[in-house]
């Protein structure tokens, strides 16, 4: 313990942007599902066979290797962009391409979930908002966005915790968060089952704060019904 | 920078079908392992006293809440280092080989998961069902194998499916630590011909191709089992 304890404020500066990580895709992923949900439940068949294919093609990605496609990927298609201009390019910041990866592969989760709830959503709602006059896109944004929200809120919690734990990922392609910063002290203390021992305990320590805000929020939600 | 040349290559589609095995072996075993410990854990949740459902709980907490790098890490580089260990029977089973010790970690987090799915299943059972059985003097264990097992495994098949999904995409993670599954047998060879991108792109297609199989699998199976007016019509 007391040969790990010198590194405990790098141990935090990683847990914060596995937080900060999360915090920042969350709601990008959040944004795209709501976009995506809609683009499936739209009259237009190329915008629903898209959407379908987009849900349908993460749901059976490994986040693993969305993270590796975005890093290298970007990496290439960015040089070869640069090539014709001279201009050498340092490569992809890896924090970035983890954010890229995780929202995009998050907006299809999200999705899904949106998609559920509107199968379920009152017709009533809609046919209210078409009776006093209002456009399409102000029945969207009055009504339907700010319900399925609020009805989303307890899956979307679940969902947020999952990211937390799936952004481990980003270690791999060297973000440091959490994982990675773990990954460092344990070489350099080697002292790997303590080290990890004590990321577990933080990663646990994440969720449930999380999970106890999300709680609050949703009784919050439950009240200002 | 972007040449195909790794697919021309025998060694690199022996990887992508050895890695398949790999893959499908480690979702079988651990999908087998952890619904039996999925299920022990739903029991004492359902049946035991507060002190083994506490137990339980704490079990579903640790093993959902910590991320699977994070465990197999620990597994992996962590546990050989306690030296009691070394000799014993979990030692020379589990860590001598990286491919065991993804099947121990994939099974032990795969049972939390399931062990909450399993726990919804039985108490989906209508009561009523279960007085039936008992009023026809049938025994506890009889009750449970025959009436309260078969109906709660029933209306959890269609989540069964998506949690084979689950395991079939968190697998791709034992990679690191050097399993040759599908991921990691072709990303090897892609450090190899310096060409990373390229066996990701095929591995990925195929990942996608297996999911949606087992999508397809679930849904005709879903569709045998469910009868009208049985326990599935609760599961909405």
């Amino acid at each position: 313990m007391e040969v790990v304890a010198p590194y405990f404020s790098f141990w935090l500066k990683g847990a914060a942007l596995t937080l900060g990580l999360s915090a920042a895709s969350f709601p990008i992923s959040a944004f795209l599902g709501l976009i995506v949900a809609f683009a499936a439940v739209s009259p237009s068949r190329p915008a629903a066979l898209a959407a379908a294919m987009y849900i349908n093609l993460f749901r059976g990605l490994p986040e693993i290797i969305v993270i590796f496609l975005i890093f290298y990927g970007s990496n290439i298609v960015l040089t070869m962009l640069a090539q014709p201009f001279g201009i050498q390019i340092g490569g992809t910041n890896p924090a970035i391409a983890a954010l890229i990866a995780l929202s995009i592969q998050f907006g299809s989760y999200a999705a899904v979930i949106f998609k559920d709830w509107m199968g379920v959503f009152p017709r009533g709602y809609t046919e209210a908002g078409l009776a006093i006059g209002m456009t399409r896109l102000q029945i969207r944004r009055r009504i339907v966005v700010p319900l399925l929200l609020r009805s989303a809120t307890p899956a979307l919690g679940n969902l947020f915790l999952v990211m937390l734990k799936i952004s481990a990922l980003a270690s791999l392609i060297g973000v440091e968060e959490l994982s990675r910063t773990t990954s460092i002290i344990a070489g350099s203390t080697r002292e790997p089952l303590v080290c990890y021992l004590i990321a577990a305990g933080m990663y646990l320590v994440i969720s449930a704060v999380s999970g106890f805000v999300q709680h609050r929020f949703e009784v919050a939600m439950e009240r200002s019904i | 920078m972007l040449n195909f040349a790794i697919l021309e290559t025998s060694a690199f589609w022996w990887a992508v079908l050895n890695g398949l095995g790999v893959t499908a072996a480690l979702t079988v075993l651990s999908m087998i392992f952890g619904f039996i410990t999925g299920g022990i854990l739903a029991s004492m949740n359902f049946y035991g006293g507060p002190g083994v459902r506490m137990g339980a709980k704490i079990y579903i907490f640790v093993f959902r809440g910590v991320p699977l790098l994070i465990l197999l890490y620990l597994f992996y580089y962590g546990l050989p280092r306690v030296t009691w260990l070394r000799g014993s029977y979990f030692w020379d089973l589990i860590l001598t080989s990286p491919f065991r010790t993804a099947v121990f970690v994939l099974t032990i987090n795969n049972a939390a998961y399931l062990g909450e799915m399993i726990r919804g299943g039985l108490r989906m059972v209508p009561a009523g069902l279960l007085e039936a059985a008992a009023a026809v003097g049938m025994t506890k264990t009889r009750i449970f194998f025959r009436v309260h097992a078969p109906l709660a495994l029933r209306s959890i098949l269609g989540n069964l499916g998506s949690e084979t999904i689950a395991v079939v995409k968190a697998s791709a993670i034992t990679s690191v630590i050097t399993v040759r599954d599908l991921m990691g047998g072709p990303t090897v060879l892609g450090k190899v011909y310096l060409d990373p991108l390229t066996p990701l792109l095929v591995v990925g297609l195929i990942y996608v191709v297996i999911v949606q199989l087992i999508d397809l699998v679930t849904r005709m199976v879903g569709r045998r089992l469910s009868h009208p007016g049985t326990v599935q019509a609760h599961h909405v």
